[in-house]
């Protein structure tokens, strides 16, 4: 089951003008969702339809032509090399969160977070945004943290539900700031990946402080 | 309204641009048909060019594509607040990854214009991490906001695929000042929901109800068969 999503979502996302950390997280879902995917895509058909007609011609460089024909013969530009990345069990990290692991040389760390849940913190492309992975056992309550921004869920095996809706695997959850939320996991328990923004934590503060300030049990 | 007067300017680019005509070797004796099909010019060629460029590495066929469109992404940095000098570089960069990029162009997946804006939309934030003084690694551009290829596009999606874009432009000028103006603030201002909001001193709910009502709109012309 995948909740109907905003159009205005992907279309901040298509734009390019989303904050960083929620974008992995829709880029993911887009992995999974070929609906959203075609909503996307409409919406980078309007940004190519706006390129045609609304931008007036602005003269390029008079060697700018000349700079670019020099350049074509050049390598091309490297690809990132593919490799999985396991988040858990056999479930590999989507490509877009493998990449951000990967190119920080970074390694999952799970902690608890809680009675029957495990975290682990993926390295934010922002310091107002956070990614977070998480594990939660049958039945127990999902970490919920304090945020002025938006959450953004991406339910990868399992489910949890809140209040009167269901998340099931493969769907994506928007939540606006709302500390009375009490996410639980299914019985079959619930991995995801969550991208929060207006989270602000300083840099300064260590690994076990910033979990202590994200993660606000009730 | 300036964002509708915008449109329209929009509109008479598309009705009056000879240079295109001229490049695309419209015979300019044909005036009522270049008029008939002035939207339609806009777009047909530069998606052979391309594929061109892509198989056999077309010189000639990079030029025309550069000489189009690379003013065009200029205009568009420039109008998304890169400066003009930095555009300039920008709009270069965009038609280099254009020409390396161009074997991976799927026609049947997107117009000519879509598939560039994608590269200059891509460029662009990379200018703004490098301009933010990011001092992390962060996801390549490309790995975030590329689409994965992997859907096949039906026969029927793909042939009407050319004319998208042109439909789409004029659906765009049929749309009401207040979404045109939501869409063009978030597309080519860069600006967030949020921002557009503090703006235009309106709820980013409404901001996000009138990209929703424009992207539904939108939505219609491209794909008919989902509208319901």
């Amino acid at each position: 089951m995948r909740e109907p999503l905003c159009p205005s979502l992907f279309s901040e996302y298509a734009s390019g003008t989303m904050d960083e950390g929620l974008a992995l997280v829709v880029a993911s879902y887009l992995s999974f969702c070929p609906q959203a995917r075609a909503q996307v895509g409409a919406c980078q058909t309007m940004g190519g339809a706006m390129l045609e007609t609304l931008c007036e011609p602005v003269e390029m460089g008079a060697q700018s032509l000349k700079h670019v024909l020099a350049q074509l013969d050049r390598t091309a530009d490297p690809c990132a090399g593919k490799k999985a990345i396991m988040l858990w069990d056999d479930i590999a990290l989507p490509p877009p969160l493998a990449a951000l692991i990967g190119c920080r040389h970074a390694k999952l760390r799970w902690q608890a977070a809680g009675a029957g849940a495990h975290m682990a913190i993926l390295p934010a492309p922002r310091a107002s945004s956070h990614i977070i992975a998480l594990r939660v056992a049958s039945g127990a309550a999902l970490p919920v943290h304090p945020h002025s921004g938006m959450a953004l869920t991406l339910v990868l095996r399992g489910g949890y539900r809140d209040d009167a809706k269901h998340y099931a695997a493969v769907s994506l959850a928007v939540h606006e700031p709302d500390p009375a939320r009490v996410p639980i996991a299914d019985a079959q328990g619930c991995v995801c990946v969550v991208a929060l923004s207006g989270a602000e934590i300083a840099e300064s503060v260590s690994w076990t402080e910033r979990m202590k300030a994200l993660f606000v049990r009730r | 309204m300036t964002i509708m007067s915008i449109f329209l300017y929009g509109g008479a680019v598309l009705r009056l641009n000879p240079g295109i005509m001229a490049h695309l070797g419209t015979k300019s004796g044909q005036p009522n048909k270049a008029a008939d099909h002035a939207t339609r010019a806009e777009a047909p060629g530069f998606e052979d060019l391309l594929v061109a460029i892509g198989q056999t590495r077309n010189r000639e066929a990079f030029i025309r594509v550069f000489e189009h469109y690379a003013p065009r992404v200029k205009s568009f940095l420039i109008k998304a607040g890169v400066a003009p000098d930095q555009a300039d570089e920008l709009a270069q960069e965009t038609m280099l990854t254009v020409w390396n990029r161009a074997a991976t162009y799927d026609p049947a997946r997107a117009a000519a214009g879509t598939w560039i804006y994608t590269i200059a939309r891509n460029k662009r934030i990379d200018a703004l991490r490098s301009a933010k003084g990011q001092n992390i690694a962060p996801v390549p551009v490309d790995e975030m906001f590329t689409l994965p290829a992997i859907d096949t596009p039906s026969p029927h999606e793909a042939l009407a695929r050319t004319d998208e874009q042109a439909t789409i432009a004029r659906a765009m000028a049929a749309l009401p000042a207040e979404q045109a103006e939501a869409l063009y603030k978030s597309f080519f201002e860069n600006k967030s929901h949020s921002d557009i909001a503090q703006e235009t001193g309106v709820p980013v709910g409404t901001v996000k109800s009138r990209i929703r009502l424009a992207v539904e709109r939108m939505r219609r012309f491209i794909s008919p068969e989902d509208a319901a």
